[in-house]
């Protein structure tokens, strides 16, 4: 035994938490404030610059793109195939859009509806609740939408976020083409809330809110870590789950202290929640490797790291005959859940619409199109006269069924700083819809068409993104453990203490932005912790 | 710049490429561009204000001009070598911002200062010659140095004239003034008035200092 694990130190809780996202901030929220027991959560990157620095972060941003959020990565821990390398304390939250809109009801049963995909283990209706604690914990705006198609038991802790000028045109467009549109929920405050101020359309949500009006999970632990309701342990890396032989509940986490790398800390606690987002909560299941468990925990069916799963878009900007004024408030956007219901008798295609104000095509130029340049007075009149018309942009999310073998998997070929196998990703889709995609992508450029055609309007172009966005999955939940690393409340069916919370636990990804739905999920899951621990007072 | 995360992902690959931007290296150190002896010295306010009289519209107004240049010499001062960028979405690279333009710039403005007086009889400065002397040794300049229509990210310009047009076409008072109206875009603005279409540009604006 090496000198390291002589000295490895020893820190005890009832709860660890692993990872401090977007879901581990849902987690500790909740359990903090209805439960007594000793919360730690383990973070493997940095504390990230504080509220009164962002003002300054987003200018160097705007000035140079710069990043607002240094050292929100860690070196070495990276991936081929990862989406993105945040990880810091609040994780990609830290930087994301805040636009919230819930799954469909159908996504919870696709299989049984349409005859494709997976049914998840649980109903809309079930997780319904939980979206409203999700909304209300950050503080999100919205606008009922027609109930068929957006269906609610409360109404939303904010009036909407209004529709600007330009959405307000815009939604006439689409209305007239027989395509109902509302304002995009988004946890941004349409007025003050829980002593954030209303949003002032700075218009940087992504990356950076300077007023904080945007949620961003600092503002569940700054408050948490204060009162000392949880330790956090940042600069900290969680290598391996340790299993008890004979109860087969997880003892320990091991760590490594990026700045102490020579020596261990073994993290004991009654319960686990593996709160580390969809690549490195699989991948830390996966290297949690033993005699007794030689392809990791709670992996006895071998679907750790399987079903990954996400979005494509489809994206058009489209000329239209119309007065706007790009810039009043270009991260705002209307939505519409039309379309997230598979019209009867059609193929199997579900995808969400989103619509917004745009640039593309107006913007100044340096040179005429007989390669004349253009300065001063002359490009000022070039430039308007081709603001006489506008722009907008629409986007569809579709539906992807993932494979099983869209995965994560250990890539023996590269290593963490500390010598464990790096994750590789890789994401598939299942043969129906790879056999859609055309059909798929083609219906939805059809769309497109057709709604610039009842304005007007031309293409100015279309594009689709190769990867699939909100990446979730790697530990699905399911019915048993012939069909899920997890149950519907994120319990690891080979390990009771342990917990996978948040989009890790997703049977796929919808059509629309996942980040409320996995908080929604990491909510549900707390729940169920809270239930091995007292009430608080 | 109206950067959403989708279209911050294509724009960072086309400005990544432009600015020559290297890996990050581990402990690599911003660098003020300041820190370069002398670049500085061609690219204070009065050395690029006779420029930016050529190249930005004379509808912005005399007061809004000189604003243009004395951003652009303030941004020019602020920029860090080897400063991290924002990793783009969907790639696992970290990039940094590349070597400060600023000598190549002041090279630039002190090439058509040297020019100015070459050609003028009186060899009189640049900053003294009539605005279209001015923008024929500009448009000379220019000649020389090749570039798309599309306006470049102002570090990618490859001549300052156009670093400087593109930084003001970059900022609100621009789009402003393009579409005569106060978008004020990107500026902390009360919500309840994104609903209303924006006011008329203020008669100020065209009259000079604001």
């Amino acid at each position: 035994m090496s000198r390291a694990f002589i000295a490895r130190r020893v820190v005890e809780s009832d709860i660890c938490i692993i990872g401090s996202g977007i879901s581990a901030a849902m987690v500790a929220a909740q359990l903090a404030g209805e439960r007594r027991a000793s919360i730690i959560v383990i973070e493997a990157g940095d504390d990230q610059p504080q509220v009164k620095d962002w003002a300054a972060n987003r200018k160097r941003w705007m000035d140079y793109g710069s990043t607002p959020w240094p050292n929100d990565h860690v070196e070495g821990l990276d991936a081929n195939g990862i989406q993105s390398r945040s990880m810091c304390v609040g994780g990609m939250a830290m930087h994301w859009g805040g636009v919230t809109p819930r799954f469909a009801p159908e996504d919870f049963k696709t299989k049984s509806l349409c005859g494709v995909g997976y049914d998840w283990p649980l109903s809309y209706e079930e997780l319904e609740p939980h979206y409203y604690e999700a909304e209300a914990l950050m503080g999100v705006s919205g606008e009922q939408g027609p109930r068929e198609m957006d269906p609610r038991a409360n109404p939303f802790p904010m009036p909407p976020l209004p529709l600007t000028y330009n959405l307000g045109i815009l939604k006439k467009w689409v209305n007239d083409a027989g395509v109902s549109m509302w304002s995009q929920p988004s946890a941004k405050t349409s007025q003050p809330y829980h002593g954030r101020g209303a949003c002032c359309r700075n218009d940087t949500c992504f990356p950076i809110c300077p007023v904080s009006a945007k949620y961003s999970p600092d503002q569940t632990w700054n408050p948490l870590r204060a009162k000392k309701q949880v330790v956090m342990h940042t600069r900290t890396v969680v290598r391996r789950l340790i299993v008890d032989e004979r109860s087969n509940r997880i003892v320990a986490a091991v760590a490594v202290e990026r700045d102490r790398p020579g020596q261990e800390i073994e993290f004991r606690a009654k319960t686990f929640v593996v709160a580390a987002g969809y690549a490195w909560s699989a991948h830390l299941l996966l290297n949690s490797r033993s005699a007794r468990f030689p392809n990791g925990v709670a992996n006895r069916a071998g679907l750790v790291g399987k079903y990954l799963t996400g979005h494509r878009n489809v994206q058009a900007f489209i000329d239209l005959p119309l007065t706007l004024y790009p810039g009043i408030n270009e991260q705002h956007s209307l939505v519409t859940k039309q379309f997230m219901r598979k019209p009867l008798g059609e193929k199997y295609l579900r995808h969400d619409l989103r619509v917004w104000e745009s640039a593309v095509g107006r913007e100044p130029r340096l040179k005429d199109e007989s390669g004349k340049p253009l300065l001063g007075d002359a490009l000022l009149a070039d430039w308007r006269s081709r603001l006489k018309t506008s722009t907008a942009r629409v986007r569809s999310y579709y539906d992807i069924i993932p494979a099983r073998d869209s995965e994560l998997t250990l890539d023996a070929a590269k290593k963490t700083p500390w010598g464990d196998p790096a994750p590789h990703l890789a994401f598939k889709d299942d043969s129906v819809s790879r056999d859609l995609r055309g059909y798929s992508e083609d219906s939805i450029r059809g769309l497109f068409g057709r709604l610039a055609q009842a304005g007007n309007g031309k293409i100015i172009r279309t594009s689709v993104d190769n990867f699939q966005d909100h990446p979730a999955g790697g530990c699905r939940m399911g019915a048993d453990a012939s069909t899920g690393v997890v149950d519907s409340h994120g319990r690891a069916f080979d390990h009771e203490n342990l917990f996978v919370v948040g989009a890790p636990t997703a049977v796929s990804g919808s059509c629309a932005n996942g980040t409320l739905t996995f908080c929604a999920l990491a909510l549900r899951s707390a729940e169920e912790i809270g239930k091995a621990f007292p009430a608080a007072k | 710049m109206n950067l959403t995360r989708r279209v911050f992902v294509r724009w960072s690959a086309l400005t990544s490429a432009a600015l020559a931007v290297a890996r990050r290296s581990v402990g690599a150190q911003a660098k003020p561009a300041a820190q370069q002896p002398g670049a500085l010295k061609w690219l204070d306010v009065p050395s690029l204000l006779p420029i930016a009289s050529v190249v930005l519209p004379a509808e912005l107004g005399a007061g809004r001009v000189e604003r243009a240049a004395i951003e652009f010499s303030r941004w020019i001062a602020n920029y860090r070598e080897g400063e991290e960028l924002l990793h783009p979405y969907g790639s696992e690279q970290i990039s940094t911002t590349g070597p400060s333009p600023a000598t190549k710039w002041a090279e630039q403005v002190r090439a058509l200062h040297e020019s100015a007086v070459a050609k003028d009889p009186q060899r009189k400065p640049f900053a003294n010659q009539t605005l279209r002397d001015r923008t024929a040794i500009v448009a000379d300049a220019l000649a020389s140095v090749q570039f798309a229509a599309r306006v470049p990210s102002p570090i990618a310009a490859p001549h300052v004239a156009l670093a400087l047009l593109a930084h003001f076409l970059d900022s609100p008072d621009a789009t402003n003034l393009a579409y005569n109206k106060e978008i004020n875009a990107k500026q902390c603005r009360p919500l309840a008035d994104s609903s209303k279409e924006p006011v008329t540009l203020r008669k100020a604006l065209n009259g000079g200092r604001a």
